[in-house]
């Protein structure tokens, strides 16, 4: 059975180049960087030489840029250092009800800690814009964070644009963007940023390792003290290995960035015909969503047993609703952008890499026929 | 008789001479007439297969199971059977003994060697209790009491005596060919020994009742296997994975591994929702998986089969749904939680080490197919009707074809 992975918003394949250059490092490079010795310093090298690479992509000063594990920490690490460093300026932070939950619950946290949070219902085309945010700002606004691209719809924020709208209201007020979605596949907005979340499993590296950009002069406490690496921002010993796969994934995503976007676009577009055949498809994702990411409904079929079916086939996806049945999970996404629940709890994400190929979408269009075609009349029958 | 075997020996040094024991107790099976000698076979067998150490010796004396080891292990042995043998069925009680010869000296100085170890693992009060079965013994139990109690105390200056609640009661029992001393008694997990009353097949759902079920039945004895039903895609393979994780649980319980069957079951989800009135769903679906299942134990030799249902747990579980559903098949249908309250059955599932598992909210292959107001008093000639229209047999047939186990 041909297996084709289309779930690459929840994680993606280990890239041939990240895996050679973490293998390398493990036999190789196994020093910790803070050594004196020729081991720390050739771990050390690793380390800057994945730190440059990345912020050359990312287009910001090779200083400003901080290793973690992963976007989680990098999300909570800027909701958390930034509302404390910056408390005594004001307490008012203004997001998206659309944002991932390692931005939402730690707001939630700061909400508990005396904050206002203001909300943002993105647009119909899922959109958040300038005006919407400057319109949501106080004079106490400290922060504002608005993801680049949604992880369930794939709908395209213009942060940069965003950004330089709030700096033009309030000079003072910092601007983040949770960029897991969006780095390696669109222009990085970093540059008009004053704080980016990246993470390296989400474009081909390995898992647990992550950056966060942070402009120098935005104060940022830490959330994990300690040795003080990473210039104090984040104590413990680099993950060596996990970065310098990242760095070459982030190489690797990056030279021919513009071509594999166009490719997945058109992949995309294929998937799209393939819906426009199915008279049950819905498609929850807006005119204009990043490349990959497919969001689709098949009413009245429950999204987890269509997840299950095409499993069953080899094809993985993921659901919005974790359960149908249970009915306890809907995503806030689709909930927040006024969706219906037969349309939620029927939703179903198809999310693309440059490593997918026009068979895995043909092979996906006609094991899709046929579950539709099997589940349909059933679900029609229990759902009543 | 030698009570005083050298009077230049100071004693407590006879390490030598005892025997290093764990002793075992049976719970019914003592009680057993014209079965014992089976019952107790099948529960050493049962023991060497289930517990997590190197088995010493495992022999039979004075109507108990003495495991035998060498005392430097006895640590680290006690503490790796212990936990396994507590999950033994047919135990009553079980613990550490040393077993010396009938000797005053012996005695006192094994007793000292308990309570010095009791010592050290935190005991602060103590009680001592003489059991002399062999009356030739020329010292009485109380005169004994208070001899190697005062042993004790002048050995291990931390302990106290408290007779009404000690923390640590050491027992000698003085017989005609041996002492023995024994601390640490902890609670077996009582029933009869898993393989002496039977088999049957017990249905696992993925919820908290079944897996409680299948554990009652294994107490008493029988050597259970288990069946799911599971529904893909309408259940996924997390579904799956709870069910496989259940068995292993229940594992911890038997000499051997429980083997579990898995019947796929959509299709015949799907014909009776496409043919029956949505009241009769459920009772349907049950009797299809009962028929299944006694099609199982005929192939397979079980003698019962197994079910986690409760008077009135949920509506459907009415008597004459409960009657509609064994009328499916002709094999005995136990029910071990008949007796049983919903906060009994979970903390017993607690206790087994299935609840946290069951409670995974990864939905079993009823819940979509559950109609809102399933039939409560179900006429069975009503339900034979409604099956009539589906080809029964073919699905059975079909559905066992694709079982699978591990």
């Amino acid at each position: 059975m041909q297996s084709v992975y289309l779930d690459n918003n929840a994680t993606t394949p280990v890239a041939p180049e990240a895996l050679e250059a973490v293998r390398e490092c493990l036999e190789t490079t196994f020093g910790n960087p803070s050594s004196l010795h020729r081991a720390g310093l050739a771990a050390e090298r690793v380390l800057e030489s994945a730190r440059e690479q990345i912020a050359q992509r990312m287009g910001v000063p090779k200083a400003e840029l901080y290793f973690c594990s992963g976007a989680t920490e990098a999300n909570n690490t800027i909701m958390y250092g930034v509302a404390h460093a910056y408390r005594g300026r004001g307490s008012h932070i203004v997001t998206t009800a659309v944002e991932h939950p390692s931005v939402l619950e730690p707001l939630r946290q700061l909400e508990q800690e005396g904050f206002t949070i203001s909300y943002l219902v993105p647009h119909p085309g899922y959109g958040v814009t300038a005006g919407q945010v400057c319109d949501a700002m106080r004079a106490d606004t400290i922060l504002v964070s608005v993801m680049q691209v949604n992880n369930e719809t794939g709908a395209v924020f213009p942060v940069a644009e965003l950004a330089r709208a709030v700096k033009a209201r309030r000079r003072d007020t910092i601007v983040h963007s949770d960029g897991v979605q969006g780095f390696g596949k669109l222009v990085s907005p970093a540059a008009d940023l004053d704080a980016y979340s990246v993470s390296a499993h989400k474009l081909h590296g390995p898992k647990g390792a992550g950056a966060l950009y942070v402009r120098a002069g935005v104060r940022c406490r830490p959330l994990l003290r300690g040795g003080g690496h990473e210039s104090g921002l984040r104590a413990g010993t680099e993950n060596i290995p996990g970065i310098a796969g990242f760095a070459a994934a982030v190489s690797a995503a990056g030279a021919d960035r513009e071509r594999d976007y166009a490719r997945v676009e058109a992949l995309r577009g294929e998937l799209l015909q393939v819906m426009d055949s199915i008279p049950e498809a819905v498609v929850l994702s807006p005119p204009g969503a990043v490349a990959g990411t497919l969001a689709v409904s098949f009413p009245p079929i429950p999204g987890e047993v269509m997840v299950n079916a095409l499993s069953e086939f080899g094809v993985s996806v993921s659901t919005g609703s974790a359960c149908a049945a249970s009915r306890n999970k809907r995503s806030h996404v689709l909930e927040a952008l006024g969706f219906e629940r037969r349309l939620i709890d029927a939703s179903v994400r198809f999310s693309l890499s440059r490593m997918t190929t026009a068979e895995e979408i043909s092979r996906v269009a006609e094991v899709l026929r046929q579950a539709v075609k099997r589940l349909r009349p059933v679900a029609e029958r229990v759902l009543r | 008789m030698n009570l005083r075997r050298n009077s230049s020996d100071p004693g407590g040094g006879e390490v030598g001479s005892a025997r290093h024991l764990i002793l075992i107790a049976f719970d019914e099976v003592a009680l057993k007439r014209g079965q014992r000698s089976r019952f107790i076979e099948q529960l050493r067998r049962n023991i060497l297969d289930q517990i997590d150490c190197e088995p010493g010796r495992l022999a039979l004396r004075h109507g108990r199971l003495e495991l035998e080891f060498r005392p430097e292990s006895e640590d680290e042995l006690w503490r790796r059977c212990s936990s396994s043998l507590g999950r033994v069925f047919g135990i009553k009680w079980f613990g550490r003994a040393e077993a010396v010869p009938v000797d005053l000296d012996a005695l006192e100085a094994a007793v000292v060697r308990r309570a010095i170890a009791a010592v050290e693992s935190g005991a602060r009060t103590f009680k001592l209790e003489h059991s002399r079965k062999n009356k030739a013994f020329p010292i009485e139990s109380q005169e004994l009491n208070r001899r190697v109690g005062a042993r004790v105390l002048q050995a291990a200056p931390e302990l106290s005596v408290d007779v009404h609640q000690p923390e640590l009661l050491i027992v000698v029992e003085i017989r005609r060919d041996q002492v023995t001393v024994f601390a640490d008694r902890q609670p077996g997990a009582d029933g009869l020994p898993i393989g002496t009353t039977g088999s049957a097949l017990a249905l696992l759902s993925g919820g908290i009742y079944s897996p409680v079920a299948a554990w009652y039945s294994m107490k008493r004895g029988l050597r259970v296997e288990c069946v799911h039903f599971h529904s893909p895609p309408y259940t996924g393979l997390k579904a799956e994975e709870k069910v496989r994780d259940l068995v292993h649980a229940l594992n911890h319980w038997t000499p051997e591994p429980v083997r579990l069957l898995l019947v796929p079951f959509s299709r015949i989800q799907e014909e009776i929702a496409e043919r029956i009135p949505a009241e009769y769903w459920t009772i349907v679906q049950r009797r299809f998986m009962q028929r299944i299942a006694g099609r199982l134990a005929e192939q397979c030799g079980f003698d019962a089969l197994v079910v986690g249902d409760s008077i009135g747990q949920v509506a459907s579980q009415t008597l004459s749904n409960m009657a509609a559903i064994d009328a499916a098949s002709p094999h005995l249908v136990l029910r071990p939680l008949l007796g049983f309250n919903k906060a009994d059955i979970i903390a017993r599932a607690r206790t087994i080490g299935t609840y946290e598992i069951s409670i995974r909210p990864f939905e079993d292959c009823c819940v979509l197919f559950a109609p809102r107001k399933p039939a409560i008093q179900c006429d069975l000639k009503v339900v034979e009707a409604h099956e009539r229209e589906l080809n029964q047999d073919g699905l059975i047939d079909e559905a066992l074809e694709s079982l699978t186990s591990s």
